[in-house]
């Protein structure tokens, strides 16, 4: 079973990414694309945040396929920092508590291109931590031009939130993020797919293991790399944090049923065949963690 | 009867606007509203910008309210700024161009808390001239704790794209515009409602009198305090600028119908029937100047 923690869907598709080329798959071709390579569940995540944007998505779109393919599509809610008056008190809860009765499991993907540190995303994680709703994130080298919240190399602003957030559910995403796997990751690096073997010292293992909360999101081709790159190192990665891993796909269009569709859950189904993967980890990774961080049976 | 430059729906209601019993009012029940004062169309403003809503909307949202019904609604698409990629070379051209193709004739209300001259809302305004797309906006005081598009006291920013864009048509609305009306506005009362006789050598009428794309949305309490704090001056901008300002009403919740629904249409009804306002002059603030605006049919 796989239960994929990372895509963006749309009901309406006819507009594209860019100029002239496609939109997000709709839920009946994410559901085929499924189907093909036996992945049973989606997270969606809304595209509410306008950095990363091309189409204005609501939380309300994302809920409506909810309601037509519950057996297949769990949504996130997406709550931007600057929502409700664009200020460092607004009462965010207002707005993920109504969602969260509205069966939202968390939130993001969060792609507003603010500082880690910025008043008004640590009001979100405060908010986010109370109404106990995780949260998804990508995180950005810079400031303008790009999407994600921002850091510096070597995420100091994030290990500020993650410890002083302890009981809220990070899921970690994107270049940024997983090129700290590797402890020779430079300021030219970090925000791309850096390959070859992961050397000692890398800040993503330093911080699974310093925060219980903080877990790492495997979709996309940043996922895939960093447990790829060096497959041997990968596998015992998985296994040493298996409990803090979820796969996932970031499919965002139908064109990547060639890619990262595909790319991960080969990797884990080969891992497991040629005994370098447990069958407890692989479960674990596949949707176990999934569903016991998104409280999916609750 | 009226066309209602400026109006928010949503038919998927979401949650009651923060602090109040009240959702947006839904088509159906503007609809109902209008029926009851006379006004027999209406823009559609998607709550697009994350800086000023409780929650995120869709265009999508305010097209289908429009297609549902094509006698009395039509839709604006709204576009973020930092869309697509966060960047003053973004093309968002291609964005307006779809929504164009999709009826809709405008942008609004863009309510990022960007300045107007920073390179991102340039861009917006680059593209939207370049499409022969209508802009209609909420100017901020500040940075922060807001929403709309940020200038100074006398709106010098402002000006500055007004310039650059001289085929953008813009429609003018909110307190930190409407306040400009007169010439003692002050850094203190430039975002609220000031009250008393309009003194000579507001901004408000200076930019209008120098640049013929430069259109008043006279919705909402700032456009309806604008005309009416000094009844005599009011009648006088209206015959002035008979050609550019448009009746609007800016009716968020059903409870508006007690204020913003009527508080201008009566204003303009009682002006008429005393003879302070012409008929040609009530005719074209009340519908025609939207109409050739908007490219409306008679």
């Amino acid at each position: 079973m796989f239960i994929d923690c990372h895509i963006h869907i749309a009901m309406i598709s006819d507009i594209g990414w860019q100029r002239d080329s496609d939109g997000p798959a709709s839920p009946e071709q994410f559901i085929e694309m499924y189907d093909e390579v036996g992945i049973d569940r989606g997270v969606m995540l809304p595209l509410v945040i306008p950095e990363c944007n091309f189409l204005t998505q609501s939380n309300e779109d994302i809920l409506m396929i909810a309601d037509k393919y519950p057996d297949r599509f769990i949504p996130f809610c997406n709550i931007d920092p600057r929502l409700m008056r664009n200020s460092p008190e607004a009462d965010l809860s207002y707005p993920i508590n109504h969602y969260k009765d509205k069966g939202c499991k968390g939130i993001g993907e969060m792609t507003a291109n603010l500082w880690w540190d910025d008043p008004r995303v640590t009001n979100l994680c405060d908010h986010a931590e109370k109404c106990q709703m995780p949260l998804l994130f990508h995180v950005a080298t810079q400031e303008g031009n790009t999407y994600g919240l921002i850091d510096d190399f070597s995420l100091p602003r994030f290990e500020v939130q993650v410890k002083t957030h302890p009981s809220l559910t990070f899921l970690a995403h994107s270049n940024p993020w997983w090129s700290y796997v590797s402890g020779d990751v430079t300021e030219e690096t970090w925000g791309g797919y850096p390959k070859g073997p992961v050397t000692e010292g890398g800040r993503i293992p330093e911080l699974l293991h310093k925060y219980p909360n903080l877990n790492g999101d495997l979709s996309a081709g940043s996922g895939f790399n960093a447990v790829s790159r060096d497959p041997d190192w990968g596998y015992a990665f998985m296994t040493e944090f298996q409990d803090q891993l979820l796969f996932g796909t970031d499919v965002c269009r139908p064109a990547n049923k060639d890619n990262v569709l595909i790319n991960l859950k080969n990797f884990m189904e080969e891992g497991l065949a040629a005994g370098k993967l447990s069958q407890e980890v692989f479960d674990k990774i596949s949707h176990q963690n999934a569903q016991r961080l998104l409280k999916l049976d609750d | 009867m009226f066309i209602d430059i400026h109006v928010h729906t949503v038919a998927q209601t979401g949650a009651n606007r923060y602090g109040t019993d009240q959702t947006y009012a839904t088509p159906e029940q503007l609809i109902e509203m209008y029926d009851e004062v006379g006004i027999e169309k209406a823009v559609i403003l998607p709550g697009v910008n994350p800086e000023c809503a409780h929650r995120s909307q869709s265009n999508e949202e305010a097209i289908a309210v429009a297609r549902q019904y094509p006698d009395r609604f039509i839709a604006f698409c709204n576009i973020d700024p930092r869309m697509v990629a966060n960047s003053p070379d973004a093309d968002l051209g291609y964005l307006m161009e779809y929504y164009k193709e999709q009826g809709c004739p405008g942008i609004g209300e863009v309510c990022a808390n960007l300045y107007f001259d920073d390179p991102l809302m340039d861009n917006l305004f680059h593209h939207a001239e370049r499409t022969g797309m209508l802009l209609d906006f909420h100017v901020a005081t500040r940075q922060g704790n807001t929403y709309g598009i940020i200038d100074d006291l006398g709106m010098p920013r402002f000006e500055a794209e007004i310039q650059r864009h001289p085929d953008l048509v813009w429609l003018c609305h909110s307190q930190a515009w409407w306040s400009h009306i007169s010439g003692d506005v002050t850094e203190e009362t430039r975002g609220g409602y000031p009250k008393g006789p309009v003194v000579e050598g507001g901004r408000v009428v200076e930019l209008m009198r120098r640049y013929p794309n430069v259109i008043g949305d006279l919705s909402a309490g700032s456009g309806y305090n604008a005309v009416s704090r000094d009844p005599e001056f009011g009648y006088a901008f209206m015959a002035e600028f008979q050609d550019r300002l448009c009746f609007g009403t800016d009716v968020c919740a059903p409870k508006n119908r007690a204020d913003v629904l009527i508080n201008l249409a009566n204003f303009m009804k009682q002006a008429l029937a005393e003879g302070k306002i012409s008929q040609q002059v009530f005719d074209k603030i009340a519908r025609k100047n939207a109409i050739r605006l908007l490219g409306l049919d008679e």
